[in-house]
C-alpha cells in the first residue's frame, strides 16, 4: 500500500491510466491512512469517504487523461465547497454550508481529481501554526509535539503523512510555503491574481491567493496547471495565457541569476537553517546559475506594513459574521447590539479577535494616518525594491522561516513573536510575487528545512524549473516522517 | 504608543467585541507590544500610493442572471420566518 | 434678531439599471421578499464584488449634466458599520477618490436663477428593508435592495428656505429623468434626501451648528421638515441654549423631527480602499463619447423653444415639464406642426386629457403624427377648431382623425352658397331678432350666428357665417 502512497501525484496519474491501480483504490489507500491518523494529526476537519469512494468509482467507469485524473487531494477549510460545510476552523461556521463552490474547486473537479475533504488551519486562516483551529491543533508529522506551520497547516501535514497526494492551501502571508517548509513538502503561491479568489473565503483581500502543496515541484506545476485561470468573478484576477507549467518544466536553470536578499538572512535565523538554505543554493550552482549576495532595504518595513494592511482588511472582512445572516448566533433572547457583541465574541478565537481589534484600531480616526497610509506607503517602497531586483536577477532564493517547526503552544503567548515567523514570507504577498518553498535538508533533531523561492509576476515558470533542478539532484523532498501511510507510529 | 484598557475598550466597541476586564488588559499590553513593532512605518517616506500591476476598469455588463432560490438564502439563517430573516427589534 | 436658514442636501439616487451594482441579481421592484439576492449581494463569505458597467456610465452622465469634473482614476472605499440592513457590514462606498466633484445645478425659481453648487458626487451600494414590526416584535429584513446601485449627490450649503430646495429637488429630478437614469420617485425611495440644517444671525459669515434629518420620504416633507427644524434652532437659540450636532429622523405622520438613538460609539466609519475592486478610470476619450451622447435637459431645451421657436417662458417650462411630453412637442412640430400652435394643443388639449385619466406623459398612447395632422386640418381650414378638439377627444385614445372626421361628416362647410341659403332660413326664421340688430341691439348678432351654426352642425367657419350674416343684414 505504500508504495502507492508513495508515489508523487503525477506517478499516481500515470498508473490510473495503465490501468496498474484504479482510482477508488488510491481513494480507499489514502482514507486509511486518514482514518488512522486524523487522532494524531488532526489534519481534517471534515472527511468526505463516502463521496470521495464514489467520485472514485464514477472516475473509474469514465476513464480519462490529464496529469491529475483520478488523484486523491484535499482542499483548505477555507475554500467553500457547494453543500458541504467550510468552517474555516471557527465556531462560527463551524455548520455553515456554502449554497456554491469557489472557483478552484470547479477547476479540480474538471481536472479529474478526487476530493478527500476539508483541512484543519488556522482560524480564518489567522496564525502560523495550525493552532488557533477551533477543531484543536495540527501535529506535525516529523514530531507529534510539534505544530506543522500555518496557517495551511493541515494541508502541509496531509500531504507529508501520505493522506493526500496533493492539497490547496492558501497563503496571505506565507501560510503556504511556511507549513510546506516544516512538514517537508514542495508549497507554492503563485502571483496574485492568477488563481480565483471567488469562494476563497477572506482574510486579507489584497495578499490572499490559493496556493498548492504537493510531494515535488512536478506536481505542483501539474495543479498550478489546473488552477490558474482568469475568473471573471474576481475582479483583482488578470487575464493571461494559463496552462503549460507542467509541460514547460525542464529543470534547466543554466545562466540562471539568483540573488540572495541579506535583510532575509539576518541575525534572527537560526545557523542550521541558514546552512540548510545554502546547502540548495549550493546545488543551484552546481547546476549553471549564478548566485550571489544582493541587497533589499525595503525589506525592513514589510513585515509591519504587512501586519497593518493584513488586519485592516481582515478587521472588515470579518465584520460580516455578526450572527443575522449565517453562522453562529449566540443563544438567549437579547437586543440587537447585546446579539453582536455575543455572537461575535463566542464566535471568534483569540488570535482572530486580536488581529481584528488590530486593524480596527490602524483605522480608526486618529490612527489611520500614522499606520495604514504609512503601511500603503511601504508596500510600494517594497514593490518598487523588487522591481529592481528583478531587473538584475530571475530569481530570488531566502529561508522561508528563521527556525524550524518550534513545540506546541510555544507561539501562542507571545503573538508579536509568533509574527516574526512570517518576516521572510510577507515579501510576497506585498508584492503579489510567486514564491514557493521546497525542502533543502533537516536539522540536527531531523525536522525539515525550506528553501524559498521567489519569483517576478507570472514567473511560476522559472521558479518551478529552479525547485525542479534541485530535486532532480536532491532527495531532500523524498524523505519522509516517521509516521508516513499506514506504518510506524510516529513519535 | 500606549496602549489603554480604554483604547481598547473603545476599539473592541467599533469591532463589535466584548472583552472581560482580563481579557481588555491583555489585549491591551499585546497591542502594544505589536504596535511598537509597527513603529518602524513612521521611517516610510515615500507617499505615492499607486496601486502597482492592479487593473483598471474590470466592468460587468448589465446583463441579469437568477441568483439564490429563497429556500437556499434562508437555510443557514439563524432566525428565519421561512421569507425574512429576522433580527431583535431595532429602534431607529 | 433676523435668523437665515443655512442648508446642505445630500440625495440619493437610486439608479435604473437592469442589475445591481455587484452582482447580476435583478433591481426590479416590488419582487417577494428576498428573492433577488445572491452570495455576492448578500455578502456570504468568499464572494467577491464585480462593477456594473452601466452604473459608471450612468453617474458620469450624471456627472457631466451637474457640470462636475470627472475624477480621472476614481476608486471604492469600504465604509465599515454594523446595521442589520448591510449584511457585509460595511458598504462599497466612494470616499477619497469620488467619481466627480465640483460641480454646480442651476435653478430657476420665481426670485430669478439660483446656482446651487456640487459639492462631491460618489457611487455607492443600496442596503436591505427593514420592516419593524407593529407590535414591537422581531425586525423582518427583505435584501432585494440591498446592492441595488446608487448616486449620492452632496450639494455645499447653499441653499436658504425650503423653497430652493424643493426648487433644487425638482431640477435634479428633471435632469435624472431627462438623462434616462433613475425612476426619480420620491415615494418609493429612488430619490431619497438628507437634509444638514443650520442658522445663524443674518449678516453672520460663519456657520452654525448643524443637525443631519433624514427620512424625507416627499417634496412636502421636505419643506416641512426644514421649517420645523430651522423654527425648533431658532427657538433653542433665542432662549440661550445650543443647539447639538445631532442625526434626527423627521416623522411625517407626527410632523415632527426625532432624535435618533444616539450610539455610544460615534461614527467612525474606518473607511479604506476596497482591495476587491480595480479603480476605474474614465478617460478623455470615454468622456467625449458620452458628451456627444449626452440627451438634451430641460433648461437647454427651453432655451431653445425660447429662442428658435418663440415660445414664452412660461410654455416652454410647461412642455419640459416632463421629458416624454417635451420630446412629443418636438415630435410634433417635427411633423411640421407651427411650434406655437403644437404648444397651445398641447398645454391645452394634451394635458387635460392626460389630467382627466389621471395619466403620465410617459404612459399616452397618442401619436404626434395624429396631432400634427390634426393641427394640419384646421390650418388647412377643413374643420375649424371646435370640431379639431371633437376629433382629438376621439382620437386620443387610438385612431385616424381623417377617418373619424368622414364617418362623422365633420368636414368644414366650405360651400358659400350652403351657408348663405341656412342664413336666408334663419333670417326667415327669426325675424324679430333681424328687427333687433337693425334697432341697434348688436347682441342680436351673435344669436342668428348661433343659429346658422347650428343649422350647418357647427361645420361651417364662424367667421365666414358671421360675414356672410353682416352683408346680409347690411343689405337691405
Amino acid at each position: 500500500m505504500n508504495e502507492i502512497l508513495n508515489m508523487t501525484a503525477l506517478e499516481l496519474s500515470a498508473g490510473i491510466k495503465k490501468g496498474e491501480v484504479s482510482c477508488q483504490e488510491a481513494a480507499q489507500a489514502a482514507l486509511n491512512v486518514i482514518r488512522t491518523r486524523q487522532d494524531q494529526l488532526n489534519t481534517f476537519i471534515t472527511v468526505t469517504g463516502r463521496q470521495a469512494l464514489e467520485r472514485a468509482a464514477a472516475l473509474d467507469r469514465r476513464k480519462g487523461s490529464g496529469p491529475l485524473f483520478g488523484v486523491p487531494g484535499a482542499v483548505k477549510d477555507n475554500l467553500c465547497t457547494q453543500g458541504l460545510r467550510t468552517t474555516c476552523a471557527s465556531l462560527m461556521l463551524e455548520r455553515y454550508v456554502p449554497p456554491y463552490n469557489a472557483g478552484v474547486i470547479d477547476l479540480l473537479d474538471e481536472a479529474g481529481t478526487v476530493l478527500l475533504g476539508k483541512l484543519n488551519m488556522d482560524e480564518f486562516a489567522m496564525g502560523s501554526t495550525s493552532e488557533t483551529s477551533c477543531f484543536g491543533p495540527v501535529k506535525n508529522p516529523w514530531d507529534l509535539s510539534r505544530v506543522p506551520g500555518g496557517s495551511s497547516g493541515g494541508a502541509a501535514a496531509a500531504v507529508a503523512a501520505g493522506e493526500v497526494w496533493f492539497a490547496l492551501g492558501s497563503d496571505t502571508g506565507g501560510s503556504v510555503r511556511q507549513p510546506a517548509a516544516w512538514c517537508g513538502v514542495t508549497g507554492i503561491k503563485p502571483t496574485y491574481g492568477t488563481v480565483s479568489r471567488y469562494g476563497l473565503v477572506a482574510y486579507a483581500s489584497s495578499f490572499d491567493q490559493v496556493g498548492a502543496i504537493c510531494r515535488d515541484a512536478a506536481d505542483c506545476a501539474a495543479v498550478l496547471d489546473a488552477i490558474q485561470n482568469h475568473d471573471p468573478r474576481d475582479s483583482t484576477g488578470l487575464p493571461g495565457e494559463y496552462g503549460g507549467l507542467l509541460a514547460g518544466l525542464n529543470g534547466d536553470i543554466r545562466g540562471m541569476r539568483i540573488g540572495m536578499p541579506a535583510q532575509l538572512f539576518g541575525d534572527e535565523l537560526d545557523p542550521q537553517v541558514r546552512h540548510r538554505v545554502l546547502d540548495a543554493a549550493r546545488v543551484l550552482r552546481d547546476r549553471g546559475a549564478q548566485v550571489e549576495e544582493c541587497c533589499l532595504p525595503a525589506a525592513d518595513y514589510a513585515l509591519a506594513a504587512y501586519y497593518v494592511i493584513a488586519c485592516a482588511e481582515a478587521s472588515s472582512n470579518l465584520a460580516r459574521y455578526d450572527g443575522v445572516h449565517y453562522g453562529k448566533r449566540c443563544a438567549g433572547d437579547v437586543g440587537l447590539e447585546e446579539l453582536y457583541l455575543r455572537s461575535r465574541s463566542e464566535g471568534f478565537g483569540s488570535e482572530v479577535k486580536r488581529r481584528i481589534l488590530l486593524g480596527t484600531f490602524v483605522l480608526s480616526e486618529g490612527h489611520y494616518d500614522a499606520y495604514y497610509a504609512k503601511a500603503l506607503a511601504a508596500r510600494d517602497m517594497v514593490r518598487k525594491s523588487f522591481e529592481e531586483l528583478f531587473s538584475q536577477y530571475d530569481l530570488l532564493l531566502a529561508p522561508v522561516t528563521p527556525s524550524v517547526a518550534p513545540k506546541l503552544g510555544q507561539s501562542l503567548e507571545h503573538p508579536a513573536r509568533m509574527y516574526q515567523t512570517d518576516s521572510y514570507t510577507v515579501c510576497a504577498n506585498l508584492t503579489g510575487l510567486p514564491a514557493m518553498s521546497i525542502p533543502c535538508g533537516q536539522s540536527e533533531g531531523g525536522m525539515p528545512v525550506g528553501v524559498q523561492l521567489i519569483g517576478p509576476a507570472f514567473g511560476e515558470q522559472t521558479l518551478l524549473n529552479a525547485a525542479h533542478a534541485v530535486q532532480r539532484e536532491t532527495h531532500w523532498h523524498k524523505l519522509r516522517p516517521p509516521c508516513f501511510g499506514t506504518g510506524g507510529e510516529g513519535t | 504608543m500606549r496602549i489603554t484598557s480604554e483604547t481598547v475598550e473603545h476599539t473592541a466597541a467599533l469591532a463589535k467585541l466584548k472583552l472581560t476586564h482580563e481579557e481588555l488588559a491583555q489585549a491591551a499590553e499585546q497591542l502594544e507590544d505589536i504596535l511598537n513593532c509597527m513603529d518602524v512605518l513612521a521611517g516610510v517616506t515615500c507617499d505615492t500610493q499607486q496601486q502597482a500591476q492592479m487593473r483598471k476598469n474590470v466592468l460587468r455588463e448589465d446583463v441579469c442572471r437568477p441568483g439564490l432560490e429563497r429556500s437556499q438564502l434562508l437555510v443557514g439563517a439563524p432566525a428565519t420566518d421561512g421569507t425574512y430573516f429576522l433580527v431583535p427589534k431595532t429602534v431607529e | 434678531m433676523r435668523w437665515e436658514t443655512v442648508i446642505g442636501l445630500e440625495t440619493h439616487v437610486e439608479l435604473n439599471t437592469d442589475t445591481k451594482i455587484f452582482c447580476s441579481c435583478s433591481t426590479a421592484f416590488g419582487a417577494p421578499p428576498n428573492t433577488q439576492c445572491c452570495p455576492v449581494c448578500m455578502g456570504l463569505p468568499g464572494s467577491l464584488p464585480v462593477l456594473n458597467r452601466r452604473v459608471v456610465e450612468y453617474a458620469a452622465r450624471i456627472a457631466l449634466a451637474l457640470n462636475c469634473s470627472i475624477t480621472p482614476l476614481n476608486r471604492f472605499d469600504r465604509k465599515n458599520y454594523f446595521y442589520p440592513d448591510l449584511p457585509k457590514a460595511y458598504q462599497i462606498s466612494q470616499l477619497y477618490l469620488p467619481i466627480a466633484r465640483e460641480g454646480w445645478l442651476d435653478v430657476e425659481m420665481e426670485q430669478g436663477r439660483k446656482s446651487i453648487r456640487i459639492h462631491e458626487m460618489h457611487m455607492e451600494e443600496d442596503a436591505g428593508k427593514l420592516i419593524h414590526h407593529p407590535d414591537g416584535g422581531d425586525t423582518r429584513i427583505d435584501y432585494n435592495r440591498c446592492g441595488v446601485p446608487l448616486v449620492e449627490i452632496v450639494t455645499e450649503p447653499d441653499f436658504r428656505s425650503a423653497d430652493e430646495v424643493v426648487a433644487y429637488l425638482e431640477q435634479l429630478r428633471s435632469v435624472l429623468l431627462y438623462l434616462g437614469v433613475s425612476d426619480g420617485k420620491l415615494q418609493e425611495g429612488s430619490l431619497r434626501c438628507d437634509v444638514n440644517l443650520s442658522v445663524r444671525p443674518e449678516g453672520s459669515q460663519t456657520l452654525g451648528v448643524r443637525t443631519e434629518m433624514k427620512n424625507l420620504g416627499s417634496f412636502r416633507a421636505v419643506r416641512r421638515a426644514i421649517e420645523y427644524e430651522s423654527q425648533r434652532q431658532i427657538r433653542i437659540l433665542e432662549s440661550g441654549g445650543r443647539v447639538i450636532r445631532q442625526t434626527l429622523r423627521w416623522d411625517e405622520d407626527a410632523d415632527q423631527s426625532i432624535p435618533m438613538r444616539t450610539k455610544e460609539d460615534a461614527a467612525d466609519y474606518r473607511y479604506f480602499p476596497e482591495p476587491d475592486l480595480p479603480p476605474v478610470e474614465l478617460d478623455e476619450a470615454f468622456l467625449t463619447d458620452l458628451r456627444t451622447q449626452q440627451p438634451e435637459l430641460a433648461a437647454q431645451k427651453r432655451a431653445r423653444y425660447c429662442k428658435d421657436w418663440g415660445l414664452s417662458a412660461y410654455d416652454a417650462r410647461m412642455l419640459t415639464g416632463q421629458r416624454s411630453l417635451a420630446e412629443f412637442f418636438e415630435r410634433t412640430v417635427a411633423l411640421g406642426a407651427p411650434p406655437k400652435k403644437a404648444a397651445n394643443w398641447i398645454m391645452g388639449q394634451v394635458l387635460r386629457q392626460l389630467s382627466a385619466r389621471n395619466l403620465q406623459a410617459q404612459d399616452m398612447t397618442l401619436q404626434p403624427k395624429v396631432l400634427a395632422r390634426l393641427i394640419a386640418l384646421v390650418e388647412q381650414g377643413r374643420i375649424n377648431r371646435n370640431t379639431a378638439v371633437e376629433v382629438f377627444d376621439a382620437v386620443f385614445d387610438g385612431g385616424d382623425p381623417e377617418e373619424y372626421i368622414a364617418a362623422h361628416g365633420l368636414e368644414r362647410i366650405s360651400d358659400c352658397a350652403q351657408v348663405r341659403q341656412a342664413v336666408e332660413q334663419v333670417f326667415a326664421e327669426n325675424p324679430r331678432s333681424v328687427a333687433d340688430w337693425r334697432a341697434g341691439k348688436e347682441k342680436a348678432l351673435g344669436f342668428l350666428v348661433g343659429q346658422t351654426m347650428r343649422m350647418l352642425q357647427g361645420k361651417a367657419d364662424p367667421q365666414t357665417v358671421n360675414k356672410l350674416i353682416r352683408d346680409r343684414l347690411t343689405e337691405e
